[in-house]
């Protein structure tokens, strides 16, 4: 919905993102309050900045295969894995550079979800959830056994990337290229789903049935779905891998895919912004218990550390519970209410 | 009776109501330039307005930080928790008993990182923003994480971790504090070969089924076990890897004992290895040990560290009198023999009032953690020694604390708790064989402390006879 005042005279005002003059001094400031972060805040922060950089990239993927076209995916941290051991293969054995390894992360990965999204022709559902479970298995397999090529158990190391003389060597180099990569990957993710594939996505996810007869080729959209999520997932991995030095097996667990898929509700399934507060959610979260847990433990030394340490577990779980039973829409939802009551001000009532 | 927005809005300098469209925009254009001016200005001030950096103080420090990333709620739930408190304990009883470090107290930052990269690489920021001069970890997964970000900062790792390829080839950086994957597993294919195993009287080599979870940790030891049973003479009969954390090893075990095998090297973590003792049991392979080795279809069930603990023997307390496995500490009982284990029982009891009952205080765990800080202790003051207070830092800590350190005072294992030994950073390499001692629910030492050869500490090793689920790297 429009401010009140503002109406769309043409093509491109109907088609523009940033439609308003206050928008666009919003999008301004918020990107000039981003890049001047590393100003302002610590490396830790950074680090945290950076996480959640790599974090929504594979959020956005897996918002785009299941928030708007409704295949359930619980593999998405194993094709990161795919993303970011392709890249350490690469660089590794063959000596390429980071950037040369950045699309084949990205195909490879893309390739590799193909496979796994061919149930998807004739499963749904919980049994797609199956299939994509197996695929987090397998993959991780392949990694622990894949000899010299993943390393095995004992992982890969890459080298910082660089440009030239410039080496991508500190959380502050690191945050202009996240965010910078994590921005296009927005960027690509809103558009993507404005145009004709977007909206055959949410025709596949609200009835396959009723699209199939619209002319919409199911088969070809699930699987581009897969791709595209995998794509995405590919990226995050080049990421993860570069941020963090080295790929290994551990890295990219099973709980990663559960808890992204319930950040997403959390965040608010089908949107882009959703998928940016489901990322920034649960990456401040996991850090908040992280900070917290000891600092309650110092508190409270008759009590089990432990006991304080798993209460992280139950406050996540827990989260995503009371969204899915309060606010099943998300905070995305809630963002939208109070731009709406803005917007209508002084009329919101 | 006005309601509290009505009051709110008829507030005179706030009235919303009666703002115009023009002035809201006017409103909003001046907030956002605010916003903006305040971005680009109040670091360009605070750059302006920063004191020079100055000297490191030529005193001594407030206090001197450590950090743990730890693993409570993740895969090694079960056995970090006592490994953490004795991490603490021990730097809590040196700032009571001796006020620290020259005078400077330690402090313990730690974080539960649940076995993941991204919150394991947040918390080693946090923690160097915290200006921590020495890193700590309790898995291999946790210290690969953080190992290439220590490495460019030049700030040790003293770890647990137990995979080989961590310290081949050695760094200066990674440290380890524990037994890696070699010792603590040959340690018991020696024992058996040489102590046990009468090749004359049975007329035979012995045969070996090998069953491990698919982590790096437990898979850790088979390169050694594979190059030893080569040249040794020893049949590997099988294989068996399993992801973690399976709960049904019948079908592994079976395939184990009907290809021949008259050991099964239980390669698990946490309580899973009671969980496999059990079905061991349940499947009539379990027998006291001459028994055992002299009736086919019986096997001796020989545990790694992470295996033979509290909380997985008493999960199969009837099985568990028959499990063998190693410790490369003294245990509680042994503080005649060790002046470490002495002044460890005094702390304990001092603080708890008792030793040993629960399974966070599992012996073996408790005292790898402590004697993971009582080396981070001794190489910071070592180093101090060394350089002094102000020229403290990773480095220094390396270069004149870690390297040639060799710990021989209150010692909680064999002639030393620690050693920079030539070639590699394995610091503690003596072990002893154990049994489970249930009335004591600890480790029970069986033979002397060995030292196994260094040329079976390797990371990867091709059998030459392959064999049933051979793993190769």
């Amino acid at each position: 919905m429009l401010p009140a005042g503002t109406f769309n005279m043409s093509y491109e005002q109907d088609m523009a993102i940033i439609r308003t003059r206050f928008q666009w001094g919003a999008f301004i400031t918020f990107l000039i309050a981003l890049f001047a972060l590393p100003l302002y805040v610590s490396d830790h922060w950074l680090t945290l900045a950076n996480t959640i950089g790599y974090t929504l990239v594979a959020m956005l993927g897996l918002n785009i295969l299941t928030g708007y076209c409704g295949q359930i995916s619980i593999g998405q941290a194993a094709f990161v894995g795919v993303g970011a051991y392709t890249a350490a293969a690469l660089g590794h054995h063959l000596g390429w550079s980071a950037w040369a390894t950045l699309p084949f992360s990205a195909i490879t990965a893309g390739f590799i979800g193909l496979i796994f999204g061919l149930p998807a022709l004739r499963v749904k559902g919980f049994y797609l959830a199956m299939t994509t479970l197996g695929a987090q298995f397998m993959i991780l397999y392949a990694f622990n056994h894949g000899g010299k090529l993943t390393g095995g158990i004992t992982g890969l190391e890459v080298e910082r990337p660089a440009i030239g003389g410039f080496v991508f060597d500190s959380e502050e180099k690191f945050f202009y290229l996240i965010m910078i990569i994590t921005i296009v990957m927005v960027f690509f993710a809103k558009n993507l789903v404005r145009t004709r594939t977007g909206r055959a996505f949410v025709a596949v996810r609200d009835n396959d049935l009723a699209a199939e007869v619209l002319g919409i080729n199911l088969s070809y959209y699930k699987l581009l779905a897969f791709f595209i999520c995998c794509v995405f997932a590919g990226v995050a991995g080049w990421l993860k891998i570069y941020h963090i030095g080295s790929a290994f097996p551990d890295h990219y667990p099973l709980m990663d895919s559960i808890w992204w898929l319930g950040f997403l509700i959390v965040g608010g399934l089908g949107s882009i912004t959703g998928a940016i507060f489901g990322a920034v959610s649960y990456v401040m979260l996991l850090e908040w218990i992280t900070i917290l847990s000891p600092m309650l433990g110092n508190w409270f030394p008759g009590v089990s550390h432990q006991l304080f340490a798993a209460l992280g577990l139950l406050i996540t779980g827990l989260v995503i519970a009371v969204f899915i039973v309060f606010e099943p829409r998300g905070i995305h939802h809630r963002w939208e209410l109070f731009k709406l009551y803005y917007r209508l001000l002084p009329f919101s009532y | 009776m006005k309601s509290y927005r009505e009051r709110f809005l008829s507030l005179n300098f706030y009235n919303l109501k009666e703002i115009t469209m023009t002035q809201r925009k006017v409103i909003r254009a001046a907030l956002l330039g605010f916003l903006a001016v305040s971005l680009l200005v109040t670091p360009l001030l605070a750059a302006c307005t920063q004191e020079a950096p100055s000297a490191p103080a030529a005193g001594k420090p407030d206090s001197v930080k450590v950090g743990r990333l730890t693993d409570l709620t993740g895969p090694y739930a079960s056995i970090s928790p006592p490994i953490l408190a004795g991490f603490k304990d021990y730097a809590e009883m040196l700032n009571k008993k001796e006020g620290g470090i020259d005078g400077v107290p330690v402090e313990v930052l730690w974080a539960d990182v649940k076995q993941d990269a991204s919150l394991a690489v947040s918390a080693y920021k946090r923690f160097k923003d915290q200006n921590v001069l020495v890193m700590s970890a309790v898995s291999s997964g946790l210290t690969f994480a953080i190992k290439k970000l220590a490495e460019e900062d030049r700030i040790p790792i003293v770890t647990q971790a137990m995979n080989m390829s961590l310290y081949s080839p050695p760094s200066d950086i990674v440290w380890a504090n524990n037994v890696a994957n070699p010792g603590e597993t040959l340690t018991q294919i020696i024992w058996f070969d040489t102590q046990v195993w009468d090749r004359a009287k049975m007329g035979r080599a012995w045969k070996i089924g090998f069953l491990a979870w698919d982590i790096a940790y437990t898979k850790g030891g088979l390169p050694g076990m594979y190059k030893y049973a080569d040249e040794n003479g020893i049949e590997m009969v099988g294989t068996e890897i399993v992801p973690p954390p399976t709960l049904d090893y019948t079908t592994q075990l079976k395939r184990l004992v009907d290809a021949g095998a008259d050991v099964i090297f239980v390669s698990l973590c946490a309580s899973s290895s009671g969980i496999a003792l059990k079905q061991m049991l349940e499947l009539g392979m379990l027998a006291p040990l001459e028994e055992a080795i002299a009736t086919p279809g019986k096997i001796v069930p020989l545990l790694n560290d992470c295996a033979f603990y509290i909380a997985s023997m008493q999960a199969a307390p009837d099985a568990a009198k028959f499990a063998y496995g190693e410790t490369p500490w003294g245990a509680w009982h042994e503080m005649d023999k060790f002046d470490g284990i002495r002044q460890r029982n005094d702390w304990m009891i001092e603080k708890y009032g008792h030793i040993w009952h629960s399974v966070e205080e599992d012996e073996g765990s408790y005292n790898s953690g402590w004697n993971c800080m009582k080396v981070i202790a001794a190489a910071i003051e070592r180093a101090v020694g060394n350089v002094g207070w102000a020229n403290l830092d990773g480095e220094a800590i390396i270069q004149k604390g870690l390297m040639g350190l060799k710990i021989t005072e209150n010692l909680v294992s064999g002639d030393l708790s620690f050693a920079d030994y030539e070639g590699d950073r394995i610091g503690v390499e003596l072990v002893r064989p154990a049994a489970w001692d249930a009335a004591r629910t600890t480790r029970l030492p069986i033979g002397d402390f060995m030292r196994v050869d260094r040329k079976y500490y390797v990371p990867s090793y091709t059998p030459k006879k392959p064999h049933p689920g051979m793993y190769v790297e």
